[in-house]
């Protein structure tokens, strides 16, 4: 059992605690300080209106559609970077020859600066030089020039596909270590007793790797939800404004209209938008515990 | 349920604990930031130090003659001069959280379209008060540049360089091709689009607009409004007039070049339009006048010619200027010393050798032409004439909405009268807020 | 059965194909491009292999500027940033899973809280507390910022695999009569390789690839870090395509490499652990 030691419980926590506590909580207070003012540059010098800002926020519909935009966004990115992530793990799980390799290539999206690999799809996206187009003509489909960022609904198609390829090699990694420690004699026993693949998967593995699972989830979601540069540099939240989501909606407030005090509500409103999805799979994750 | 409640009390415990101390840190922080630039200041030796943040120099020719030029101002002012570089987004992103958070160079370089932001939020200083004591005269610079620099009758920034949104450039040999006569670039909106016509066939096209997340596109929407005899904001500056007739016939003009593009251009924005240009796939773009730098790496023996924008049946050829701004910090310890680097740097001498653009000062950019542009009487026209973007505190919000007009016209969502309708009722309520 | 085996060795096969394909697809348009002149760099239709190979992109890209100054300036950052998010991390993951003291569930909370925010959002009031702390233009203040991002998450997966090794064995240790900290040294930290491996990783990446910080608060070019520094390629209007491919091929190399030869500790690490629990 857990030893009891106040003392030397703070002293190893102290360290990080303090780090916390200066460089985002106090960073943090003062965004909900700002968030208390009209600083719209068109009004002259920021005033003080409390809560006012919060009720006004929503009112144009615009904070509305972001968080719709986020919410999409958020779950089709983290869904399938797990769900790829998984699959990529199982597969270079098994031994053959060059596996080390392909480990290590796989791993190359995430390695790549993230406005590096954010610009390169934007080559890749091009209607007439993009390699996209190019491929779907070689495989036969016709010399198609799909506008991949210009469209809106595709727009979001393509900025979720870039980000899944640029962040499932985390959930891979993390993924692949969980399935080393299943314990390879149960395999045995159940090749013994005739289960197959699935059923392996569903009653030994996937009970095995639930712990790190279901962190990866969490984490993957958290930084999806707050992952800025892939959307900034393909579309800028275009066309029309259908892929603003909410951190390049903050960005443009504050760096773009320099509206500091918007921008704090929108990230006020952000920070309790994930923390409420994180109690939910926090939640989620115990409900089965105890299953 | 136990655990929820927990959160929750340990978030709003966190929030109310540093809510004081967090407070009291703020002010601290700020007057100990301020402290320590005013204590380097005096302890960095005899010398003041004078830090400006500039554009990175894509040619070592002007990044050397900026070295000199800096040299001997560090020599006339027993002084010395910090310059640091940074390219276009980096310098954009990098300005703000140093400016605001009380740091930040001396002289600010700004896009002309920031210059409004920067002087509502008192990021930096008016300057006519030395200008009342020094030689600065508005005529000897581009009156558009001139304009783009002034917020609420004080001038705020002096300008550096200059561009213009944009000239015409076209392929000589696809003019051949199709049977055009390539020294008789399309001079009207209708001549361009027939020439448009007659050029796209084969594989390629005419030209390429584009609506990606740039404001290029809004530059020349505006340039192509103010060249049909319209107007983007009456005189009180509360009203935006981009719904009018010359506003909807522009935006008609621009999204009806789809018919003669590469399919896809929604999503593309200005440097792609160019490299469709420079890779043979269209035979006309519409580009600043620095494009030409472009054209002679990538595509060095391209056959090409510079021509005015076209313009509209009974109106002129009219441009959007772009370019760059010199402004003090508020911040600054050296707002004096810093009025003479900008003093310095915008007279007709130094002017001839260290913009990146051409020079704002009219002298200047006469000469700078002749010495390094082609068709330079094309480029000098256009300039003299061009237009500027509305300078108001909240243009960027303006801007978007436009481009989201566009954009909802070019995707086919809308048509142009009722995109544009759209967008003023909004622009006017921003700007009556 | 033979054709069961076959049937799963093809869709197996198939699986890793269309992985790497996903993976690679667009470092396929960066290679190519890589190796293109400048005006060869658009065609239509776009050529996979370019007809005339060039490698002056990557001598471009090598004697640009700085360019190794840049390299090494990120190494720094990242591997101190990662010592010091280790050290930090590994103390605070075993005070929470090992030690009993009164609010260990609130901070464990405050930990999980902080990984929720965002760095676009709070990058001006972190400006003026990194000015505060005079650490504006430094590695240090750069340092810090990085290991404020990072070590919630590092706690996080540190706990998760520490939790995992059980409680029995230190005790054992302990009752021959090691201390706490000879128990932790001798029992826990070599079963949590693998998880240090791999939070390692994470914070190596995490910071080798950080852009707006690195923008933010470094000036001095002889300072700035890789993302920053290959960005130098971009213009407002024009985008030097060809040699930012090359650097970013040269950067990932090294980076490749080492995940290639680390990847063994990282993930067969823990089977050894394992097994020898």
């Amino acid at each position: 059992m857990r030893t009891r030691s106040t003392f030397l419980g703070y002293m190893l926590i102290g360290p990080s605690i303090l780090l916390l506590i200066v460089l985002l909580f106090i960073p943090l207070v003062y965004t909900v300080q700002i968030s208390l003012q009209d600083t719209d540059l068109s009004h002259g010098a920021p005033k003080w209106i409390g809560l006012a800002g919060y009720v006004d926020s929503w009112k144009d519909g615009e904070l509305l559609k972001v968080f719709m935009h986020s919410t999409v966004w958020t779950v089709c990115v983290a869904f399938f970077q797990v769900v790829i992530g998984l699959v990529a793990a199982l597969l270079l799980n098994r031994k053959f020859r060059f596996r080390w390799l392909v480990r290590a290539m796989v791993l190359l999206p995430w390695v790549l600066p993230g406005v590096i690999a954010a610009l390169t799809w934007r080559l890749v996206y091009d209607s007439q030089f993009g390699f996209l187009n190019s491929l779907i003509a070689k495989l036969g489909f016709g010399q198609h020039a799909t506008d991949w960022l210009g469209t809106p609904g595709l727009a979001m198609f393509s900025v979720i596909l870039a980000a899944i390829w640029k962040g499932f090699p985390f959930a891979m990694l993390m993924l692949l270590a969980a399935l080393q420690s299943v314990p390879h004699d149960q395999y045995e026993a159940a090749k013994i007793d005739g289960a197959d693949g699935l059923r392996q998967f569903i009653h030994i593995t996937l009970p095995s790797i639930s712990g790190v699972l279901k962190t990866v989830i969490m984490l993957v979601s958290i930084w999806t939800f707050n992952y800025f540069e892939m959307i900034y540099i393909l579309t800028g939240g275009g066309p029309i404004r259908s892929t603003h989501i909410a951190p390049t909606y903050i960005y443009e407030l504050s760096f773009g209209h320099f509206n500091f005090g918007e921008a704090s509500r929108v990230s006020v409103f952000s920070f309790i938008f994930i923390f409420l999805i994180s109690l939910f799979l926090i939640r989620q994750m115990h409900k089965n515990e105890r299953n | 349920m136990k655990r929820i409640g927990q959160l929750a009390l340990v978030s709003c415990m966190i929030l109310v604990l540093l809510a004081g101390c967090g407070t009291n840190k703020g002010n601290n922080s700020e007057a100990s930031g301020s402290q320590s630039t005013a204590t380097s200041s005096v302890s960095g030796g005899k010398k003041q130090s004078l830090v400006i943040w500039t554009l990175q120099q894509a040619d070592t020719n002007i990044q050397e003659a900026q070295e000199n030029a800096a040299k001997s101002f560090e020599e006339k002012f027993n002084t010395e001069v910090q310059i640091t570089s940074f390219p276009y987004d980096q310098l954009k992103s990098k300005l703000l959280p140093a400016v605001a958070g009380g740091e930040g160079p001396d002289v600010l370089l700004l896009d002309q379209v920031w210059i409004a932001q920067y002087a509502a939020a008192k990021y930096i200083v008016p300057l006519d008060d030395y200008m009342g004591k020094s030689e600065v005269k508005a005529e000897d610079y581009f009156a558009g540049a001139w304009g783009a620099g002034s917020f609420k009758n004080n001038v705020y920034a002096i300008p550096f360089d200059v561009g213009v949104w944009g000239v015409l450039y076209y392929n000589k040999d696809m003019f051949k091709a199709a049977g055009l006569d390539p020294e008789k670039p399309p001079v009207t909106w209708d001549e361009f689009n027939q020439y448009a016509q007659q050029l796209t066939k084969d594989g390629k096209f005419g030209t390429s607009n584009w609506a990606g997340s740039s404001e290029s596109v809004q530059c020349l929407v505006d340039a192509f409004t103010v060249a049909g005899g319209g107007k983007l904001l009456d005189e009180s500056g509360k009203k935006i007039l981009i719904n009018e007739d010359a506003g909807v016939k522009a935006l008609e003009f621009w999204a009806g070049m789809s018919e003669f593009s590469p399919p896809g251009s929604v999503g593309k924005n200005e440097e792609d339009a160019m490299t469709l240009f420079t890779s043979g796939q269209t035979a006309m773009t519409m580009y600043g006048e620095w494009g030409q730098d472009t054209i002679k790496t990538r595509a060095p023996s391209m056959n090409y010619g510079v021509a005015n924008l076209p313009k509209p049946e009974g109106g002129e050829s009219i441009g959007t200027f772009g370019g760059f701004n010199l402004a003090i910090n508020s911040n600054s310890s050296k707002k004096d010393l810093a009025w003479e680097f900008i003093q310095y740097s915008t007279n007709y001498e130094n002017q001839k050798t260290i913009t990146m653009l051409t020079p704002a000062n009219k002298k200047a950019a006469k000469e700078y032409l002749e010495l390094t542009r082609q068709y330079p009487d094309v480029i000098y026209q256009q300039l003299t004439t061009a237009t500027y973007r509305p300078n108001v505190a909240n243009y960027p919000e303006i801007a978007d909405l436009q481009l989201q007009a566009t954009q909802k016209v070019m995707t086919g969502n809308m048509n142009a009268k009722d995109a544009l309708q759209e967008a003023a009722d909004k622009i006017n309520k921003l700007l009556n807020k | 059965m033979m054709i069961k085996r076959l049937g799963t060795r093809i869709i197996f096969a198939g699986g890793i194909g269309l992985l790497m394909f996903f993976s690679l697809f667009p470092f396929m348009q960066m290679l190519s491009t890589s190796l293109k002149s400048a005006d060869q760099l658009f065609t239509f239709p776009p050529a996979w292999i370019p007809k005339n190979i060039t490698f002056s992109n990557f001598t471009a890209a090598w004697e640009h500027k700085q360019f190794i100054h840049y390299f090494m300036n990120s190494l720094f950052v990242s591997v101190v940033t990662c010592i010091l998010v280790i050290i930090v991390s590994v103390l605070a993951a075993y005070s929470f899973t090992r030690l009993e003291f009164p609010g260990r569930k609130f901070f464990l909370n405050v930990i999980l809280v902080s990984q929720m925010f965002c760095m676009s959002a709070i990058v001006i009031p972190l400006y003026k507390i990194v000015s505060a702390l005079g650490l504006l233009n430094s590695f240090p203040g750069l340092i810090l910022a990085y290991m404020a991002f990072t070590v919630p998450v590092a706690v996080w997966l540190l706990r998760s695999f520490m939790i995992n090794i059980p409680f029995d064995m230190e005790e054992s240790a302990m009752m021959e009569g090691a201390t706490k900290l000879q128990a932790f040294m001798k029992v826990v930290v070599p079963l949590l390789r693998p998880g240090i491996g791999a939070t390692a990783a994470y914070v190596f990446l995490m910071t080798w690839q950080e852009f707006l910080f690195s923008l933010v608060f470094i000036t001095d070019p002889l300072k700035r870090t890789l993302p920053i520094g290959i960005m130098d390629f971009k213009g407002q209007y024009e985008t030097n395509w060809g040699t930012m491919m090359a650097a970013s091929i040269i950067i990932s190399i090294p980076v490749f490499i080492l995940f290639m030869v680390i990847q063994k500790q990282l993930i067969s690490g823990l089977t050894e652990g394992a097994t020898k629990g």
